[in-house]
C-alpha cells in the first residue's frame, strides 16, 4: 500500500518534469525531479520501499528518454545507495544535509551523462555548455530543495498517518 | 568480521557491477522484450503526462480569455492586416500552384505525391535536457508506426521512436542519435543532418571543395529510407572551412523551433525510398 502511494508519487513528479517543467521557458535547464525524491528516500526513509521506488522511476525515466538505456536507473540507483549513511557522517540540519546531497546527486547526473556522451561519440561535447548547464541546475537545486524537502516531509508525514490508520482498522 | 577497507571496496565493485547489469539491457534495445517494457511505461506514464497537459491548458486558456482582453481590441486590429496580407499571398500561392501543375503536365513529372498525415500534440518532452525527445497523443490506434516522419509545416521535427496505442515518442531531428540524410537546396550537395543535442544540427561529410553557405536552405534527400525527398530541415547557420582535412563543418538551425513546439503531423506510410524528387 505505502509503496503504492510511493510509486504514484513518483509517477506524478515524472510527468509534472516532463509535461509541465519542461514546456517553461527555462524548464529545459532545471534539474531532474527524480534526484531529490532519491536523495530523500536514502536520507530518511527504508531501505527495500526506497530501492523499490528509485528503480522503478528509474526504469519508466528511461523508457520514456532518448538517453541510453538504464542511465537514469543507475544514476538513481548510485545516488541512493551514496546517501544512505551520510546523515551519520555530516552532523548538519536535515534540510541543508537534503539540499547538499541532492545537489551532489545532480552533479553525479551530469558527470554520469557526460561520460556517456563522450563514450558514445568518442569525442569530447561542449564542455562549457554543460558546466553551464549544472551550474544553473545546482542554482535551481539551492533555491528550490528546501521547499522540496519541505513538500516530501508533509507528504510523507500523511502517508505514514494514513498507513497507520488502514493498519489500525484491520 | 570484515575491515571498513574491505567493505568498502567490495561496495565499489558491486555498484560497478550494478551498473553493468543495468547498462547491458541497452543491448535489447531492439528485442520484443524492450519494445514491451517502452509500451508498459508509457502506458502508465503518459496518461499522467497528458493529464498535466491538459490541466495546464485549460488554466493557459482561461488566462488568455478572460485576462488578457484588455489587449485583444489592439490585437484584433492587427491580425485583421495580416489575414489581408495572408489572403493576398495565399491568392498568388494558388497562381502559382496552378502555374506549377501545367507545368508538370507539359514535362510529363508524376503528380505530386499525397500524402496521409496525422495530426498530434506534444504531451511532453525528454526527462533529460541532454537528450531531445518528445511524446505526442497519437499512435499505433491512429496508424502512427516505429519510423514515421513527424513534421510541421515549418520542417522536419523527428521520427517515430516507440508507440503505444494512444501515445508515441518521438525521436527529434536535434537528438545526437538521430541523422537525416540531406543535401543543400541550392547546390544538390549531399550530407547527412546530425543532431548536436543543442537544437541546432551538423551538417556533415560536405566535402571541402564543394560550396556551402550561411543560410542556405538544407532538406532531406530521400535517401535515407524515412523521410521523403524535399522536406526542408533547416538553414545553413556557420560553416568553418579549415585548411586541412575533407569535409568541411556546417551548422544547421532548423526550421522548427522546438522550444515551442505544439503541434505536430505524422506522415503515414511514408514511400520507403524516392529517387526522383515527387514532393
Amino acid at each position: 500500500m505505502r509503496i503504492a502511494i510511493y510509486l504514484i508519487a513518483a509517477l506524478v513528479i515524472l510527468a509534472l518534469q516532463t509535461a509541465v517543467i519542461s514546456g517553461l521557458p527555462a524548464g529545459r535547464q532545471f534539474y531532474d525531479l527524480l534526484i531529490p525524491l532519491a536523495v530523500y528516500f536514502s536520507l530518511f526513509r527504508g531501505f527495500s520501499s526506497g530501492l523499490a521506488v528509485v528503480l522503478i522511476s528509474g526504469f519508466l525515466a528511461d523508457m520514456i528518454s532518448g538517453a541510453p538505456n538504464g542511465m537514469f536507473m543507475a544514476v538513481l540507483l548510485v545516488v541512493f545507495l551514496l546517501f544512505r549513511n551520510t546523515a551519520g557522517y555530516f552532523h548538519a540540519g536535515e534540510r541543508f544535509l537534503f539540499t547538499l546531497c541532492t545537489a551532489a546527486g545532480v552533479l553525479l547526473e551530469n558527470l554520469a551523462f557526460f561520460a556517456c556522451l563522450v563514450l558514445v561519440q568518442m569525442a569530447v561535447p561542449h564542455v562549457f555548455v554543460h558546466i553551464k548547464l549544472f551550474l544553473v541546475q545546482v542554482a535551481w537545486v539551492f533555491v528550490t530543495a528546501p521547499l522540496i524537502y519541505h513538500l516530501l516531509s508533509a507528504g510523507f508525514k500523511r502517508v505514514d498517518q494514513l498507513s497507520t490508520r488502514l493498519a489500525g482498522k484491520v | 568480521m570484515f575491515s571498513k577497507k574491505t567493505m568498502l571496496v567490495a561496495g565499489v565493485l558491486i555498484l560497478i557491477a550494478l551498473n553493468g547489469i543495468v547498462f547491458s539491457l541497452d543491448r535489447f534495445r531492439n528485442s520484443s522484450f524492450y519494445d514491451a517494457a517502452v509500451r508498459a511505461a508509457i502506458f502508465f506514464v503518459a496518461p499522467v503526462q497528458e493529464g498535466f497537459h491538459t490541466t495546464v491548458d485549460f488554466v493557459d486558456g482561461v488566462w488568455e480569455h478572460y485576462f488578457l482582453l484588455v489587449s485583444v481590441g489592439y490585437q484584433n486590429d492587427r491580425l485583421r492586416d495580416k489575414l489581408e496580407q495572408a489572403r493576398r499571398k495565399n491568392h498568388r500561392c494558388r497562381e502559382l500552384a496552378l502555374a506549377n501543375e501545367r507545368l508538370r503536365d507539359l514535362v510529363r513529372l508524376n503528380k505530386r505525391s499525397s500524402y496521409e498525415y496525422a495530426a498530434a500534440e506534444v504531451i511532453a518532452r525528454d526527462p533529460s535536457p541532454l537528450y531531445q525527445s518528445i511524446v505526442i497523443n497519437k499512435g499505433s490506434g491512429s496508424a502512427v508506426s516505429r519510423a514515421d516522419p513527424v513534421l510541421t509545416a515549418s520542417g522536419i521535427v523527428g521520427h517515430v521512436l516507440h508507440t503505444t496505442n494512444e501515445y508515441a515518442t518521438v525521436a527529434l531531428i536535434t537528438d545526437r542519435n538521430t541523422s537525416v540524410d540531406a543535401m543543400v537546396q541550392r547546390t544538390r550537395i549531399r550530407g547527412i543532418a546530425r543532431g548536436s543535442g543543442n537544437e541546432k544540427c551538423r551538417f556533415e561529410y560536405a566535402l571541402r571543395k564543394k560550396e556551402v553557405k550561411i543560410n542556405d536552405v538544407v532538406m532531406s534527400s530521400g535517401l535515407d529510407g524515412i523521410y521523403p525527398k524535399g522536406f526542408r530541415i533547416g538553414y545553413v547557420s556557420k560553416v568553418i572551412r579549415r585548411n586541412a582535412g575533407l569535409f568541411q563543418e556546417v551548422e544547421i538551425t532548423p526550421f522548427v523551433d522546438f522550444k515551442t513546439l505544439e503541434e505536430v503531423m505524422v506522415l503515414l506510410n511514408p514511400p520507403e525510398y524516392e529517387s526522383s524528387g515527387k514532393h
